[in-house]
């Protein structure tokens, strides 16, 4: 049996009396893609959230290969093996492509606190993080601010400071949203290799329907926060709750 | 060479480079360059606030950091060494014994003070500082038995720092204990000033620099963001009282208004924001203008007083008494022409 990389046991999280994500208990096991799918609003990034621990759970916990992380600060998770690209893109503005890049491949491989040494010295991160940006297609702007960058472009880098991270858990929040029409293909092949590795998992927030037919292993489907549908794609997509969730029924009616 | 003693940090402007190239030949050759006791005093404070500034960029300019405490942190220094001279008597060992001692209880502190308030938010610890910096001044007005009180210490150092030791002439120059004082000065200043520069461009600077551009992003890509805070704060701690001692030793005086007075952190942030925050070479710039204005701006307005006598208004407006008022003046018009200070705005003039 593959190993279960990520696990979250009845997870909850409530706003005073909103029930934000609502006791979801779910495996990711090595090797998979697991789409994650479901109305606005229905929790999908709440319980990212909860996982990469940017809210604390009400209740449940999260566990990463068998540790318990529930209570761990995000750094720590991340330090783990938890990595997450955000939806809205998240960088450093006024740092250079590279600075951005290379700031995640030091915090990998432990190098904050080198206090007496260049930063510009350490060819290592510069290298690695060069071949990063070439896979992502972005190592002609590796020079600009990333305020200089077009949004597609920022978009790639959230891909790229992620694959940097070289995390046990990837984490993608819409990685395409916004993307034009030629771009996204370069980020959906580089999230197929990732899929690739046997020792990975990837959880995959996403709207398009092709491209979750297209990666995904497995779908989880939220609804006001719990978890309404988990299968394979076929047998969900065709299921009642994901015809309502982008259809637009009511739920209750079905 | 060069380039890796300044870290690969270069002015970036060829007026910018004129600048920090004169101002280092000033103040190296300042005690040959320029007559006078007053001028050396000047030279010497230069120095020692380029390296307290500098350290206050580090947490304000790189970090994104507010901290009031910094003249605090440059008391506990000065303090450090008065109080060791005074109970080891004159002497090396005590200069040494107070700086350390001055040093090391700032990073304490600066530990102490991050790790409670710098997990909560930025502006607490602002708050923080300010308070704890408010009790430290009246506890030391308080307890005059050991501090002096609003008094201060006057102590001695070494014969060898002071004009009693007189070593013949050099350039026509009486090369005096008090010249090798300024040397002393002039070179930690210049060492330390060095060092930090090396820092904020290590990998650890980048850090820094993540955590004022996106604190949320730099602890997601597991940075431990209060680490680094606190580290910040401990360095910059650090210099300032390393400046506080430097200063101690020069003037053989320490006292509540020169070292610990909430004027002298308006002052520091006065010149970080003139000379533009998150560069280092904006330290240098705003400490000299603001070290020449506060000497030389009084008697500059005295002569054009003594000038302009006949004229009613004119006079009075620019009366020696009114010379804070001037400073304000051109406080608010470096802040309006030039919001990134004046290395902000010589390097974009650099690249256009």
């Amino acid at each position: 049996m593959t190993q279960i990389l990520l696990e979250t046991d009845a997870l909850t999280v409530r706003f005073g009396g909103h029930v934000a994500v609502d006791a979801v208990t779910c495996k990711f096991p090595a090797g998979e893609l697991t789409a994650i799918v479901g109305p606005n609003g229905a929790g999908k990034t709440t319980y990212f959230n909860l996982i990469s621990g940017q809210i604390a759970a009400t209740a449940g916990t999260v566990t990463l290969k068998g540790q318990d992380i529930t209570r761990l600060g995000v750094a720590e998770r991340c330090r783990r093996g938890l990595g997450r690209a955000f939806q809205l893109t998240n960088l450093f503005p006024d740092l250079s492509v590279l600075e951005n890049l290379r700031l995640v491949i030091q915090s990998r491989k432990h190098k904050g606190f080198g206090l007496f040494s260049m930063a510009d010295s350490h060819t290592e991160l510069t290298a690695e993080a060069s071949g990063i940006l070439e896979r992502v297609r972005l190592d002609t702007q590796k020079d600009q601010l990333v305020t200089e960058l077009s949004h597609g472009d920022q978009r790639k880098l959230e891909v790229a400071m992620l694959i940097g991270l070289d995390p046990l858990v990837y984490m993608f929040d819409e990685p395409t949203a916004g993307m034009s029409v030629d771009e996204a293909p370069v980020i959906l092949d580089l999230i197929a290799e990732i899929k690739a590795d046997t020792s990975k998992t990837v959880l995959l927030v996403e709207h398009k329907l092709d491209v979750i037919r297209t990666l995904a292993d497995r779908i989880i489907v939220l609804h006001n926060g719990a978890l309404a549908a988990d299968g394979p794609p076929a047998e969900v997509m065709a299921s009642a709750v994901v015809q309502e969730a982008y259809m637009g029924k009511e739920l209750d009616h079905v | 060479m060069i380039v890796r003693l300044i870290s690969g940090d270069t002015p970036r402007s060829p007026i910018l480079t004129a600048l920090l190239l004169l101002i280092l030949i000033c103040l190296a050759g300042a005690p040959f360059l320029f007559e006078g006791v007053r001028a050396l005093d000047t030279a010497a404070r230069i120095c020692i606030f380029i390296l307290l500034v500098a350290g206050y960029d580090l947490l304000l300019g790189y970090t994104g950091i507010v901290s009031f405490a910094h003249t605090m942190f440059f008391g506990m220094g000065a303090y450090g060494v008065a109080l060791a001279s005074t109970h080891m008597g004159r002497g090396f060992d005590a200069l040494l014994v107070g700086t350390v001692l001055g040093a090391l209880a700032a990073i304490v502190l600066a530990l102490l003070i991050g790790l409670f308030s710098l997990r909560v938010r930025a502006i607490f610890f602002a708050m923080i500082t300010l308070a704890v910096a408010s009790a430290v001044a009246v506890l030391v007005s308080q307890f005059s038995d050991i501090t002096g009180g609003e008094d201060g210490l006057t102590y001695k150092i070494p014969r060898v720092l002071t004009s009693a030791n007189r070593m013949g002439e050099v350039m026509g120059v009486k090369f005096t204990g008090k010249i090798l004082n300024y040397y002393l000065i002039f070179f930690s200043s210049l060492a330390l000033f060095l060092l930090l520069l090396r820092i904020v461009n290590s990998p650890f600077g980048r850090v820094l620099q993540a955590i004022r551009e996106n604190d949320f992003r730099a602890e997601a890509i597991g940075y431990r963001v209060v680490w680094y805070r606190t580290a910040a704060t401990c360095l910059s701690a650090a210099t300032a009282a390393l400046a506080g001692s430097l200063f101690a030793i020069w003037l053989r005086y320490v006292g509540p208004d020169t070292t610990l007075s909430f004027e002298i952190m308006l002052d520091i942030l006065l010149m970080v924001v003139i000379g533009g925050m998150g560069t280092m070479y904006g330290a240098v710039l705003g400490a000299v203008l603001f070290v020449l204005a506060q000497t030389y701006l009084q008697n500059l307005m005295g002569a054009a007083s003594h000038a302009t006598e006949g004229l009613p208004l004119i006079s009075e407006l620019v009366d020696p008494d009114r010379w804070l008022m001037w400073l304000g003046i051109l406080f608010i018009l470096s802040v309006y022409f030039f919001p990134t200070g004046i290395v902000g705005r010589l390097r974009r003039q650099g690249t256009t």
